[in-house]
């Protein structure tokens, strides 16, 4: 049989029954489907293209950046007297049941100069008091710099057996604003902003700091986030990772690895990142303090935080960079429930589209360099109306067939490229994980990587672009709205931000 | 061509790519699987071996037989493992192992390599195991940062005069992470390095002075106080903070008073600095003038000075509840915040 042309009516279609006009009608309408088909295809290969560029960017940074960590350089960091002081800002809300094992799990981290600032947010629990009995907490001088605004603070107070764990109780006003509080009383000359439930490895910020040893205009880092969903964690810390085996964590460990371990890296060489996870991140504290700190309305302020200290370098001509580190590791808990991940998905596009918007300024003009002509139109491209864009070729297609103007061939053709492409990315992804770290382990646990990575552009995939569409939605109706997000493990009433989308 | 076959070429190439990537992960899981039980069989049984060794007292030819067999991979994962714990004599025979094993020659010879990795490579093996005195100081001229910062780690476990100076000249290497790796050396060796960094800061000037003044100041020695108040006037702020701060800790009390000169410097930074020296040294005569600082334009500075107030004790605390009726409002709420009265009192 030969094959079907795909750009022109088939000879017994039923519009050529009509007559010239709903012909041509009709002939307009399958010309606009079909290209529309093309353009999208173009689209796919484009992209993809590009995150060929991005993964072979990740491969080339993983070998220079593991070359130069190779035994134990690191350790020179750790008894250090030179070594910059850490301050770790660790928000708390309702926390009464889980911040005792937190806060010891940090006081553990392996950092030769390091403070915590934990900060209880208005918590309306007991986490004040559980805070005291377990680390006799003491008044301490409530002597800082109001610097950025925050809600008043009630007190500041010391840890008399742990002296370098300093508590702020405030009056209740988001993360951001216990962010902000935190920065104020923090002493260190770098900030790691966390959430409460999240698990750092506790070699993790001995890599982090790295980048700030390498570079003087370092103003950020990020590290891996990985879920930790069926790993067994005991005393705050993970001990036998493992490859979730339920399906939506299992899909969603497969994205969060494509996400940081080829996004987040290769961007390392392509102009730098534009997101730090919100859950797991290390800040030169002086340029956030110049920045104003986090700001409140937003529900991407990781983002948005990120997004302005790097559009001030450009500005003021101080440094800028932000750069990405694969190797320290914090875990966290990611939705098992639809509604839960739905809800995450749909905010996290909300603070994407508020943080693009915010900035918009920065696109295409010379003097912001490669964020205004690589990362902000990538994450406008592809990060933002990526799902639009999928939506519409989907859609395109489904009318396609139904009306005969796209045949089946050609239908099923384009949807296995698209899949195929999706899937070399994954799969190349997770080839680069078994080469350098095996976070979740070896042997079954990548055979079950690989499973989810087939797995999930059937079905997730498509369901993470109805999240994010209507998180589009919501942002152009004005919704800023955080939403309750509920947890299995670490028994906490909100989710973290995470990335704005692996 | 068509669009079909457009479709269907692609197809194609991607089955190749996905096909090959496929295999490489299951053939590297497969592999793994195979040699990981062996070779983790393999370096448990050469680490007891090396431990029974080295509890026994064995000669440093016995400790490295109980590496032989071994691939140098697992030889340097072993070695190692045991070096961080090690020090005196057992640091030693595991040098000497080291070498009869022929780790310390092969990353000598990578040392020499003309790829900077593989030189990084035998600098972090020969920072790690030990020796290579001949090999190491050439590369704290190392044309790569990394490398050159790894030379600095092995000169700290490795001090001497002679390194000492080396290191001393590249305080001043335009790489930020040869910088650290050269100032974290220098203070790993103690006293060693005192001399020469003694001799430098007797001639520095600006930033160099300033990096030199880093370094100096955690050990309070005596020996930098003349170097230390001749900076006091430095024309770099930076340097004359660091000044200050080192005079405060290894002058005499003669030298009290040029610090508090300082407290009128155009630079907050250099202000600060000096009230927390003279906080620091108990220096009581500068209370009245500590207690105007607290009425500068700059929080840094009016903190250093409430603190150094408060440091003077029952004298100090006196001007601070004075300073609660000052006129200026910046002086009234830093006094009542090192106070830790709540606002309104």
């Amino acid at each position: 049989m030969p094959p079907v042309p795909p750009l022109a009516l088939l000879p017994d279609h039923p519009l050529l029954a009509l007559g010239p006009l709903a012909a041509s009608a009709g002939e307009i309408g399958r010309r606009i489907l079909v290209d529309s088909q093309w353009v999208i295809l173009g689209y796919f290969l484009a992209l993809n293209g590009f995150l060929l560029v991005l993964l072979t960017m990740a491969a080339v940074e993983l070998r220079r950046q593991r070359a130069a960590e190779v035994l134990a350089s690191r350790w020179r960091v750790l008894g250090s007297d030179v070594a910059p002081r850490v301050s770790i800002l660790a928000p708390a809300y309702n926390e009464a049941a889980t911040v005792v094992e937190s806060v010891r799990s940090l006081l553990t981290l392996r950092y030769p100069d390091l403070e915590i600032v934990l900060v209880n947010d208005g918590s309306k629990d007991d986490t004040m008091g559980v805070l005291r009995r377990a680390f006799s907490l003491e008044p301490q001088h409530p002597i800082h710099r109001h610097a950025v605004e925050h809600q008043p603070i009630v007190g500041v107070e010391r840890s008399s057996i742990a002296p370098n764990l300093v508590v702020v109780d405030k009056e209740n006003g988001g993360k951001a604003d216990a962010l902000n509080a935190a920065l104020n009383v923090a002493s260190g000359e770098l900030v790691c902003a966390i959430d409460a439930d999240t698990l750092i490895e506790p070699e993790a910020l001995l890599r982090m700091v790295q980048p700030f040893l390498m570079r003087s205009d370092i103003v950020a880092a990020g590290g891996t986030i990985r879920a930790v969903n069926g790993s067994s964690v005991d005393h705050g810390r993970v001990v036998t990772p493992r490859t979730p085996r339920g399906f939506l964590a299992g899909v969603q460990s497969v994205e969060y690895l494509r996400a940081y371990l080829t996004g987040r890296l290769g961007w390392n060489r392509m102009g730098g990142n534009l997101i730090i996870s919100g859950a797991f991140g290390l800040f030169r504290r002086s340029s956030v303090l110049a920045a104003q700190g986090y700001e409140h309305a937003t529900v991407g302020e990781d983002m948005e935080l990120v997004a302005r200290l790097r559009r001030r370098a450009y500005e003021d001509g101080g440094p800028g960079r932000v750069e990405f580190v694969p190797d320290p590791v914090a875990w966290t808990e990611v939705p098992e429930s639809l509604k839960v991940l739905g809800r995450q998905r749909d905010r996290w596009h909300r603070g994407l589209a508020d943080v693009l918007w915010r900035y918009r300024g920065v696109a295409l003009r010379p003097r912001y360099g490669s964020l205004g002509f690589v990362a902000y139109p990538y994450f406008v491209l592809v990060e933002l109306l990526g799902p639009v864009v999928e939506a519409i070729g989907l859609i395109g297609l489904v009318i396609g067939l139904a009306t005969d103007t796209v045949n089946w061939p050609f239908a099923a053709l384009f949807l296995l490229v698209a899949y195929g492409l999706g899937l070399i990315m994954t799969v190349l992804t997770i080839a680069l994980e078994e080469w350098t770290y095996r976070g979740y382990g070896r042997g079954r646990e990548t055979l079950v990587l690989l499973g989810w990575a087939l797995i999930e552009p059937l079905g997730y995939r498509q369901l993470t672009v109805v999240w994010r569409l209507k998180g589009l939605w919501k942002y152009a109706r004005g919704n800023t709205e955080w939403g309750v997000m509920t947890r299995k493990g670490f028994a906490t009433e909100e989710e973290p931000p995470g990335p704005a989308g692996p | 061509m068509s669009a079909l076959e457009v479709l269907r070429w692609s197809l194609l190439a991607e089955a190749v790519v996905l096909f090959v990537a496929l295999a490489l992960v299951l053939g590297h899981v497969a592999w793994h699987v195979a040699a990981d039980g062996r070779r983790s069989r393999r370096l448990d049984g050469a680490r007891e071996a090396f431990a029974e060794a080295l509890a026994d007292g064995a000669a440093a030819p016995a400790v490295a037989g109980a590496l032989r067999g071994l691939p140098v991979r697992d030889t340097v994962a072993v070695l190692a493992a045991y070096a961080p714990v090690l020090g005196g004599s057992g640091r030693g025979v595991l040098s000497r192992a080291a070498a009869d094993a022929g780790v310390t020659a092969r990353a000598e010879r990578d040392t020499r390599s003309r790829r900077w990795t593989r030189r990084l490579r035998g600098a972090q093996v020969l920072s790690t195991v030990g020796g290579g005195a001949d090999a190491m100081p050439r590369l704290l001229d190392d044309p790569r940062a990394e490398v050159r910062a790894q030379a600095a780690g092995w000169a700290a476990r490795e001090p001497g005069e002679a390194v000492s100076r080396r290191l001393v000249a590249h305080l001043d290497d335009p790489e930020l992470v040869s910088r650290f790796s050269v100032q974290d050396a220098l203070l790993r060796s103690g006293r060693t390095a005192l001399p020469a960094l003694r001799d430098a800061l007797d001639h520095a000037e600006g930033p160099s002075a300033a990096r030199l003044l880093e370094v100096c100041a955690p050990s309070g020695d005596s020996m930098f106080g003349p170097a230390a108040l001749r900076l006091l006037h430095d024309p770099h702020p930076p340097t004359r903070a660091l000044a200050a701060d080192l005079a405060g800790r290894t002058a005499g009390a003669d030298a009290m008073d040029e610090i508090a000169g300082l407290l009128d410097d155009p630079d907050p930074g250099v202000r600060a600095s000096a009230a927390s020296a003279l906080g620091r040294a108990q220096h009581w005569p500068a209370g009245p003038r500590l207690r105007v600082l607290l009425r500068d334009a700059e929080w840094d500075v009016r903190r250093a000075a409430a603190l150094a107030l408060e440091g003077f004790g029952p004298a100090g605390g006196l001007l601070l509840r004075r300073a609660l009726e000052d006129e200026n409002p910046d002086a009234r709420d830093m006094a009542r915040l090192v106070l830790g009265r709540p606002a309104g009192v």
